[in-house]
């Protein structure tokens, strides 16, 4: 059946995906009492709030160099930040917030060996790092540390050195030209690519104008943004390379045997490719992060670390079987049983199944991020309370997604600035047959008065859009 | 003579021994009928539905005292707490913290101390209780958190492995009857982690030495 709505929540262009991961049900506590000196742990869980990944293709091959393309990428970044602001964002509003920081993870294919990939990985992971934080020594060291095939030299200076100095319609122009015919992009003035090869100082400024171009002014992060805050030299919890350990695919044995044999390694990079990405993670308001107690590994560093977090069955994981599979279907392709649970609600790394309930408000009366809308029934003790800042804004539309909750009468309310207005009472949800009848509608005293809201409700998003009363 | 009482979900030693008229849960949990039950559950106040607690008949308490003279009798009830431990990520206690804590209709200001304790006696039979905590640096500032007394399991029940993983933020899977089955991936990797972070083999089974572990840094 075909579920459009999933979509909703997730932003996808050619290169990448945004999308806030599915609002976890309140978990309670159930504990003991005490008649003696017993007591209850009540600890923090460390849990991620939204996703976006960005794809190999925004790569130069086998590199960390980071391709202008990924301008559309980090344009649905900043919006994902706009609805999970980091601190940088959060300390502005009134009142002051606390942030959701960020952590980066860059990941490999299963091609090569795991040490190999470690590196790779983690180098691409701190080109993002450093690329939404504008830290142009990262880059540097990229660029003077060459490993493997990452080597940056001249070919990233000459793409940054072009970027830099088109404009936007020639930029398109030359990239659709590229995808059209394969061809090298228009080469810079070969003197002045020298000149940046050779100066330190000139290459720093257009590392720096290239982020900036990249990015826009929007999307500017300090380090305290971060899960780490920045606070290791190594970047330890603000960015780090899973190596090859968690694939979204795993070609089955045959596959592989055929793809071992052919010579020829275009086909196999890419039925690879999508393993090859970076994500990026970003964690509940408040959660911060003492480097030495995370898990993950420095970027620069090896495997050990990681495999420490491995699944008891990692290595069976790891493995080809003999059917091709999927992180989306099977949910059993990563070996990294830490990056596993913070992945697996990941609508980038997978497709979230399970319907959900439309609840559809007119944005026109000015909802701000912290009103909610609760959808809620005493009887079935169903409760889930989404804030707008988790809504998919649709244009003129904030669409509010419910899992559905059993058979019974529901009631809609929504907060906004501090007043509680009930939408609707005895609202059936869909699959109860009773479906959704105007005349159940609670209308408010003032039946005469413009409606404030417009609300529909269901599973199509075309379905007509209902208008009532609040009453209070 | 006495009589078998059979436990349900949320019950606890305490609060039976309120609604039978007794006023210390000892007389019940020491009694020797309640021996086999008492040496395997252990803790009074963690015990599991499907339990037959045996409740003696109360007996008659006689006291002497001179006529015509005023006396006091004093009732000793004894203290049943609600004791939590708040922590944030990686170990860190939840320390000096303002809290809020609601139990059933009255609501309490409490702070966390250096370890990040709060307690609070409750009566017996209490059920529900609700904490807020106002602290800004922590994730879990102003959220609020819902609290069943008297529902954790035994340790050595899977649904009390899962209440403790919960709790100390190894989220194991929802309590949303539904069979374990749907959860099974998310609760063996809770316990996983658990396990790793702790120093025991890793091997996805909740046995006794991860039990033992589980109640220890629990706390119960």
């Amino acid at each position: 059946m075909n579920t459009p709505h999933n979509d909703l929540t997730r932003l996808v262009s050619d290169g990448g995906t945004a999308a806030s991961h599915p609002v976890l049900q309140e978990q309670g506590a159930f504990v003991g009492p005490a008649t003696g000196s017993e007591f209850n742990t009540i600890k923090a869980a460390i849990i991620p709030l939204a996703c976006w990944r960005l794809e190999d293709v925004r790569f130069e091959f086998d590199s960390s160099i980071v391709r202008p393309e990924s301008k559309t990428e980090l344009k649905n970044l900043a919006k994902l930040l706009d609805r999970h602001p980091p601190l940088s964002k959060a300390e502005k509003s009134q009142p002051p917030e606390l942030g959701c920081p960020l952590s980066v993870f860059g990941h490999a294919d299963p091609t090569g060996n795991d040490d190999y990939n470690k590196q790779l990985s983690g180098r691409r992971a701190k080109a993002i790092y450093a690329l939404i934080t504008r830290r142009t020594e990262l880059w540097e060291e990229l660029f003077s540390q060459p490993f493997g095939n990452d080597k940056w030299g001249r070919r990233a200076l000459e793409m940054m050195l072009d970027f830099v100095s088109s404009s936007e319609e020639e930029t398109s122009q030359k990239n659709l030209t590229t995808a059209e015919n394969g061809a090298q992009p228009v080469k810079a003035n070969q003197e002045l690519v020298t000149k940046h090869e050779r100066d330190a100082g000139k290459r720093k400024a257009l590392f720096l104008g290239y982020m900036e171009k990249l990015c826009g002014p929007e999307l500017r992060l300090r380090k305290t943004d971060f899960l780490g805050h920045g606070d290791d030299s190594g970047g330890k919890a603000d960015f780090q390379g899973c190596s090859e350990f968690n694939p979204v695919l795993i070609f089955s044995q045959e596959q592989q045997k055929k793809f071992d044999q052919d010579k020829d390694k275009t086909p196999r990079n890419s039925a690879n490719a999508s393993n090859r990405r970076v994500m990026v993670l970003i964690f509940r308001k408040g959660s911060r992060v003492a480097p030495a107690k995370w898990p993950c590994p420095r970027a620069n560093e090896g495997v050990a670390g990681c495999i420490k977090r491995f699944w008891s069955d990692g290595e069976k994981r790891r493995k080809n079987q003999d059917k091709e599979r999927e992180f989306n279907k099977t949910q059993d392709t990563f070996a990294c049983r830490f990056y596993d649970r913070l992945s697996n609600n990941s609508p980038c790394e997978r497709r979230i199944t399970g319907e959900h309930w439309i609840i559809r408000v007119d944005k026109k009366q000015g909802l701000k991020l912290e009103d909610t809308v609760t959808l809620e029934s005493k009887a079935v003790s169903y409760r889930s309370k989404i804030a707008v800042r988790n809504a998919v804004d649709i244009g003129e539309f904030l669409d509010f997604l419910f899992v559905p909750g059993p058979k019974g009468h529901y009631t809609i309310t929504l907060m906004v600035g501090g007043t509680s207005y009930f939408a609707w009472r005895n609202l059936h949800l869909p699959g109860d047959g009773q479906g959704v009848e105007p005349s159940k509608f609670d209308y408010g005293p003032n039946q005469d008065h413009p409606n404030p809201y417009v609300v529909s409700s269901g599973r199509d998003p075309n379905a007509p859009a209902v208008t009532f009363n609040l009453c209070s | 003579m006495g009589t078998y009482h059979t436990v349900v979900q949320g019950e606890y030693v305490s609060g039976i021994a309120k609604k039978y008229g007794f006023s210390s849960y000892k007389k019940i949990w020491d009694h020797a009928q309640n021996a086999e039950l008492k040496k395997q559950r252990q803790n009074p106040n963690v015990i599991f539905p499907g339990d037959q607690l045996f409740i003696p008949d109360k007996s008659e308490k006689k006291e002497s005292r001179n006529t015509g003279q005023r006396h006091q009798f004093v009732l000793k009830t004894e203290k049943l707490k609600l004791r939590l431990v708040l922590e944030d990520l990686y170990e860190k206690p939840i320390a000096n913290a303002p809290c809020e804590l609601r139990v059933e209709n009255e609501t309490f200001r409490l702070t966390t101390d250096g370890q990040g304790k709060i307690e609070k006696d409750i009566k017996a039979g209490t059920r529900t209780a609700v904490l807020t905590i106002k602290d800004p640096q922590t994730p879990i500032n102003k959220i609020l958190i819902p609290i069943k007394i008297g529902d954790l399991d035994p340790v050595d029940k899977t649904p009390g492995q899962k209440a403790r993983l919960n709790n100390l933020g190894y989220f194991a899977g929802p309590f949303d009857g539904k069979p374990e089955e749907e959860n099974k991936a998310l609760f063996l990797s809770a316990v996983e982690e658990f396990q790793c972070d702790h120093g025991l083999a890793v091997d996805g089974k909740c046995g006794p030495a991860t039990q033992a572990k589980l109640k220890q840094v629990h706390g119960c």
